[in-house]
């Protein structure tokens, strides 16, 4: 029978389908202890840093990246993805985000830098002005050197006020079943000032305040987009596992369900088979 | 030539003569009684005298040693203009009522087929005004249609439509055959071709349900000889419909089994093959004239490779597969784009622009249909961009291929629609060329041409 050959070819690509969602699965599910190692450390660095950084603009002469006016309309967003599919809705709601988010700019007034393959065949897509001219992969082990190589020259062209503002746009890591694509400005600063006065001081500077905040500033834009790639990272894995289990679960159900047809089948032609023997009786 | 029953089972009757025999399919008459009588039509000669005949009527009131006449020839069928607007059974006698029919012609059920150089026909399309046929396999005029499908998706309704579509606008004769169908059926037809005025150029043949084998095998050719008259005797383009031609098979099965040979595959008569020959063979276009045929095909248990459909396939120059999963999702015709095929559908018959949007319109379907699994496992956001508009296209041309019939005007209420060729290309070459992209998928449903869905989708 015709069906049953379909069938059987059905049967297999579907088993292969599974395999592979389910090895994409444990593999999300493995890794995400690390990702979750690396965000939690992340959390505790920022917290302490944020603290160093208001400390230090605190200052009342202080005004080089917190100035709102006058700057420029030209934005620069880091948009971070991942390099593979199979994530579910991750990149869908990622882009369909961005683009709602930059809906209202001008486009020329928009640059971006794509971190992840994903991210750079949309930008490639959308027609965006993207700096980076090749791939920035954005592999499961976090490389920091691509931090470096850009960031200098951003802050250098934030300072020139050819950029208006710097931020990050990537999805964020809520709890294990959710996530949201968020935008994070990095630059201007909108670090909150704080007022209350502490009975000491805890910091010591070697030189003055202002001279700190230059050198924290390349510090604080790096550690910022690192915790972003991290963020991302783990919404990545929290979203592939989801999905890798649901297709799972829908392949499981599919090859029950053409299994049963195909033994129907299979079992149809076998009486079919001994009727044909058992009538030429005749 | 007389003769007396020796036997009777079931339809099977045992007829002895004394001396000379009467020859195979010729017809015997038995008298029962002044009004009444019984024909039965030989089928094989037993030695001994003994011929058996298969009955072409119920067989009760006879009784062995009864006298049966043999009437020297095949039973013959009134022809010509007498039989239209009226119904006959299989023995060509009025059911309707209304009266005798006083042919000045009768033509015997038995005959070869045309000869080889009284073949005609050149090849030119029907219109039928049903999108999805017309678009993907397109009838061709003087050709055989088969319509395919298990039970209940829709083939009578789509035969009632066809009738009413094309022997309304075709304006020739029409021969339509019912074959082991309801009884019901039947009725309706006559009725609705009586209101829609084609009955006066519609002849119609019953041998229903209700019939014993042996009528329900026949009265094919009696159909089939009526059209054949006004094809070679009156030199006229014939539409024939014949619903079911599988009930042919099984009432030739039904009496294979009493006539005692050994079933073949499936329990199928061995002689499957050759009885479907020897009827569809005749139906064909000679210099004369053509007869256009329309055959539903019942498909048991949605099995197309049962030997009885199969066999009915290799006879057809279109297919049109009526598939359940259609009926599911609510897509009336329920017409298989991918499995209904035509000789026609070339581009030097039907052209360049409609061969191509067809074979578009399959590619895409096809597509949507690879995709399916995949999108039932991963969900649609795996996909790329380019299968993401196959899709959305895909299920756009899915539900435009559905479309408002006339005849089920009186369940839907909605008006029936008949689309000219060039709408329906027009119509599928806008969505495949994606202008109708931002229009919702429920606008395509059940509309006729692509304006009607524009209108649809401001009113939803």
């Amino acid at each position: 029978m015709a069906t049953l050959q379909s069938l059987k070819s059905r049967i297999e690509s579907i088993t292969k389908t599974a395999s592979i969602t389910k090895a994409m699965y444990q593999i999300a599910s493995s890794k995400l202890v690390t990702a979750q190692n690396a965000y939690e450390k992340y959390y505790e660095f920022k917290d302490a840093f944020d603290d160093i950084l208001s400390d230090v603009l605190n200052v009342e002469e202080n005004n080089l990246f917190l100035e709102m006016t006058n700057r420029s309309e030209h934005k620069l967003f880091i948009l971070i993805s991942g390099d593979r599919g199979l994530v579910g809705g991750y990149h869908v709601q990622l882009f369909k985000n961005f683009l709602e988010h930059i809906q209202k700019l001008n486009k020329e007034h928009v640059h971006v830098i794509t971190i992840g393959r994903r991210a750079y065949a949309f930008a490639d897509k959308q027609k965006l002005n993207r700096l980076n001219k090749e791939i920035i992969f954005n592999h499961d082990d976090i490389d920091e050197s691509i931090l470096i190589d850009y960031m200098e020259n951003i802050v250098k062209l934030y300072v020139d006020n050819f950029y208006g503002e710097i931020s990050v746009f990537s999805n964020k890591f809520i709890n294990s079943m959710t996530y949201i694509a968020e935008n994070e400005v990095l630059l201007p600063l909108k670090l909150k000032p704080v007022n209350e006065k502490k009975p000491y001081d805890p910091y010591h500077y070697e030189g003055s305040k202002m001279d700190t905040v230059k050198d924290l500033i390349m510090l604080y834009v790096q550690s910022r987009l690192y915790g972003a790639i991290v963020d991302a990272k783990l919404s990545e894995y929290t979203s592939r596992i989801m999905a890798m289990k649901n297709a799972t679960d829908n392949a499981t159900e599919a090859l029950e369900k053409l299994n049963l047809k195909y033994h129907q089948a299979r079992q149809q032609k076998i009486t079919n088979e001994l009727l044909d023997i058992s009538n030429s009786k005749l | 030539m007389k003769g007396k029953i020796v036997a009777i089972v079931g339809p099977v009757v045992d007829v002895s003569f004394f001396d000379e025999l009467p020859n195979i399919n010729d017809a015997l008459v038995v008298k029962i009684n002044e009004e009444e009588t019984r024909t039965l039509e030989v089928a094989s000669h037993l030695g001994n005298h003994i011929v058996r005949t298969i009955s072409l009527e119920a067989t009760d009131g006879l009784a062995r040693g009864m006298e049966v006449t043999a009437t020297l020839g095949p039973i013959k069928v009134p022809v010509g203009d007498k039989v239209l607007g009226r119904m006959l059974n299989v023995l060509g006698e009025p059911i309707d009522g209304a009266g005798d029919i006083d042919a000045k012609r009768h033509m015997p059920i038995h005959k070869l087929p045309p000869e080889f150089h009284e073949l005609g026909g050149e090849t030119e399309i029907l219109e039928t005004g049903i999108k999805v046929i017309d678009l993907i396999a397109p009838y061709i005029k003087g050709g055989k249609i088969g319509l395919f499908g298990g039970a209940g998706v829709g083939k009578t309704v789509l035969i009632q439509e066809m009738i009413h579509n094309v022997a309304t606008n075709h304006g020739g004769i029409s021969v339509f055959t019912g074959v082991g169908e309801r009884v019901r059926e039947g009725h309706e037809l006559y009725h609705e071709m009586k209101d829609s005025g084609v009955l006066d150029k519609t002849a119609l043949v019953f041998g229903q349900m209700n019939e014993p084998p042996g009528a329900r095998l026949r009265v094919a050719l009696t159909g089939l000889t009526l059209a054949e008259y006004f094809r070679d005797g009156e030199k006229q383009n014939v539409l024939l419909f014949i619903d079911n031609i599988y009930r042919y098979i099984q009432a030739g099965s039904e009496i294979s089994a009493l006539l005692g040979r050994m079933p073949s595959a499936v329990g199928y008569q061995p002689t499957l093959a050759t009885e479907m020959g020897k009827l569809q063979e005749r139906i064909t276009s000679t210099r004369y004239g053509s007869i256009t045929s329309i055959q539903a095909v019942y498909v048991p248990a949605d099995d197309y490779t049962d030997p009885a459909p199969a066999t009915v396939f290799s006879h057809l120059d279109a297919t049109t597969a009526l598939s359940r999963k259609l009926t599911e999702d609510g897509i009336y015709p329920a017409i298989d784009p991918l499995q209904s095929t035509s000789r026609a559908l070339s581009p030097g018959i039907v052209g360049q622009e409609h061969y191509d949007t067809a074979r578009e319109v399959q590619r895409m379907l096809q597509r949507y249909h690879e995709l399916l699994d995949i999108i039932a496992i991963l969900g649609m956001d795996e996909l790329s961009d380019d299968d993401k508009l196959v899709v959305h296209r895909a299920r756009r041309i899915q539900n435009f291929l559905s479309q408002n019939m006339h005849v089920a005007e009186r369940f839907t209420g909605q008006k029936g629609s008949f689309v000219p060729i060039h709408e329906t290309i027009r119509g599928f070459k806008e969505i495949l060329e994606g202008k109708h992209d931002d229009l919702p998928e429920e606008a395509f449903l059940l509309v006729g041409t692509i304006d009607d869905a524009i209108k649809k989708a401001k009113s939803l």
